[in-house]
């Protein structure tokens, strides 16, 4: 058996072979849910994130396109999904927050369940959400998904150097934190 | 485009906006019409509230005026509609932003029937679906015979999976009411008819076959 | 040129785990690009270009935009859904009196009189928007009583009080 590249893979899925699209799906699920869950904080949402991503990521390859790097690419769209999630429930829970502790605040609804598979450390969970979202995007893709600064220009739609200074900037605020009561 | 056709477009614009505005007009004026000014004013507020945070404005609306035909007093309505605020956004929270008001009603009732957040979040993942309403009337119905949440939302579940249709669920709620009128525990009726239309679904296949 | 300062090296390794994916997510996931496929091969089957094209122009009178902007909210795309018959039955032989009372008539108790038909049993037939609908019927105008036939539910002022769904027509 051999080990199929990317761009064969690719090919494929054009040709119209769906099991092509799977095993893109094996090799890079587990990025994309890596990088979803660090930018979201939540399991569930970047379950549905990634999964709206890789439906689009499958309906562009079907329709003929040929990403000269399919990881970066595919961390693009699920990167454009994390911020379309965030926003829009970010905005609700905020403005409900704030408006029902001003109504009464003995009757706060339930926050969202705890993820029990998380075993990520809090202080570095509470650093990384301290964090903007565009800084937390940049640091991550650079530090995590070690994505190269012209690719990471690519899909962010920042420049290089914008995007030198984020990381920059988030790698310091995040030592900070995790160094605030001696690690 | 031609001069007529933009001027139709128009047209229908504004006098869709003005609909629109009146809708806000229509509920505070039946507020006015059956309730005290106090309690008028208090509800107009939290349904104001309500509405800027995205939330379905005319299920807290009727629940004011439930009260008021039921002759609860004042408190008792602001209370109701805080409630059902609360659930509602509860709901919400559970099922995402993007869930019709239907469901979120039937999510905020099962709620008020003792089901949890994390429970109701057991089935955000199929809120796509057409039958996602149905299927969260099949929940509220089962709670209200006494099957256990965890076990309703199971039930649910499998149902949603195999593509039922909103009729099924109601096909449900039919069926284990004429096996529990026959004696049955609800829970084991339902848990068999349950598999039974999720089967019968196989066979036929999506949209086809004859329903019970 | 960023340097990247090693005491970060710890939680960065943490961070780089690739988390297990839950079979669940995977298996609604296989579903949704399955349903892709069928969407794919339904595209393939539209109409050719020059109706297509006919269409698109049809799209641009008010009535399309009249309707895209009550579908804009879900309770305007609701209140544009065809309207369902429903059924109101209740048995009360000693009643004088029987009306339905509910969210399809502001919670009117005069709005929706039943009719008595010979046998105690009281009924009458009423065009709802499909969806969700609570409601209580009213004896004599003052007794209160849960629809039996239906869910009852938690009613916030101590009295009956039933939820159904009518389910849209189109989906029957």
């Amino acid at each position: 058996m051999t080990v199929m590249a990317d761009e064969e893979l690719i090919r494929r899925v054009r040709a119209g072979e769906t099991a092509a699209f799977d095993a893109l799906v094996d090799r890079y699920y587990g990025t994309c849910l890596r990088f979803a869950w660090h930018s979201l904080g939540q399991r569930e949402d970047a379950e549905d994130a990634v999964q709206e991503a890789l439906v689009r990521a499958y309906r562009a390859l079907r329709r003929g396109r040929t990403p000269r790097g399919f990881r970066p690419w595919l961390l693009g769209i699920v990167l454009n999904r994390c911020r379309s999630h965030a926003q829009r429930s970010r905005r609700g829970r905020l403005l409900f927050k704030r408006w029902w502790e001003r109504e009464d605040p003995d009757t706060f609804p339930v926050q969202p369940a705890h993820d029990a598979d998380d075993d990520l450390d809090p202080k570095l969970k509470a650093a990384l959400a301290a964090l903007g979202p565009k800084l937390r995007e940049a640091f991550l893709l650079k530090h995590v998904e070690q994505l190269r600064y012209e690719e990471m220009a690519a899909i962010t739609g920042a420049s290089v150097s914008a995007l030198k200074m984020r990381v920059k900037r988030a790698s310091d605020q995040v030592l900070a934190m995790l160094m605030e009561d001696g690690a | 485009m031609s001069t007529r056709s933009i001027a139709s477009v128009a047209l229908a614009y504004v006098f869709g906006l003005i609909l629109g505005a009146g809708d806000a007009l229509a509920q505070d004026a039946r507020l006015k019409k059956r309730l005290d000014p106090q309690t008028a004013a208090a509800v107009g507020a939290l349904v104001d509230s309500a509405g800027a945070l995205g939330l379905p404005t005319e299920p807290l609306v009727q629940k004011a005026l439930e009260g008021q035909s039921k002759g609860a007093s004042g408190e008792a309505i602001v209370g109701a509609v805080r409630a059902l605020i609360r659930d509602l956004a509860t709901a919400r929270d559970a099922l995402g932003d993007d869930v019709d008001v239907d469901a979120l009603r039937l999510a905020a009732a099962a709620l008020a029937a003792g089901a949890t957040p994390a429970q109701l979040e057991r089935l955000r993942p199929h809120r796509s679906r057409e039958a996602f309403a149905g299927g969260l009337a099949g929940l509220v119905y089962l709670m209200s015979r006494g099957v256990p949440a965890d076990k309703s939302v199971d039930l649910i579940t499998a149902m949603l999976d195999a593509r039922l249709s909103a009729a099924e669920f109601v096909s449900l709620q039919r069926l284990v009411e004429r096996d529990m009128m026959a004696g049955a525990p609800a829970a084991e009726a339902a848990t068999v008819r349950a598999q039974a239309l999720i089967r019968h679904g196989r066979v036929a296949g999506p949209g086809g076959g004859v329903r019970p | 040129m960023s340097e990247l300062d090693p005491r970060l090296e710890p939680w960065l390794e943490a961070l780089r785990r690739e988390p297990v994916a839950r079979p669940e997510a995977r298996a609604r996931l296989h579903a949704a690009l399955r349903a892709e496929d069928v969407r794919a091969a339904r595209r393939i089957l539209s109409p050719p270009a020059a109706l297509a094209a006919a269409i698109a122009l049809v799209a641009l009178t008010s009535a399309f935009w009249l309707a895209l902007w009550r579908a804009s909210t879900p309770e305007r795309a609701a209140a544009a859904k065809e309207l369902a018959s429903a059924q109101f039955v209740l048995h009360a032989r000693d009643a004088r009196s029987v009306s339905v009372v509910g969210d399809f008539n502001d919670w009117d108790p005069n709005a929706t009189p039943l009719a008595r038909t010979g046998d105690g049993v009281w009924s009458a037939v009423v065009r709802l928007r499909p969806g969700t609908v609570r409601y209580a019927y009213l004896v004599n105008g003052t007794e209160w009583r849960a629809d039996p036939q239906a869910v009852t539910a938690y009613d916030d002022f101590g009295l009956p009080t039933s939820v159904a769904y009518i389910v849209p027509t189109e989906a029957r």
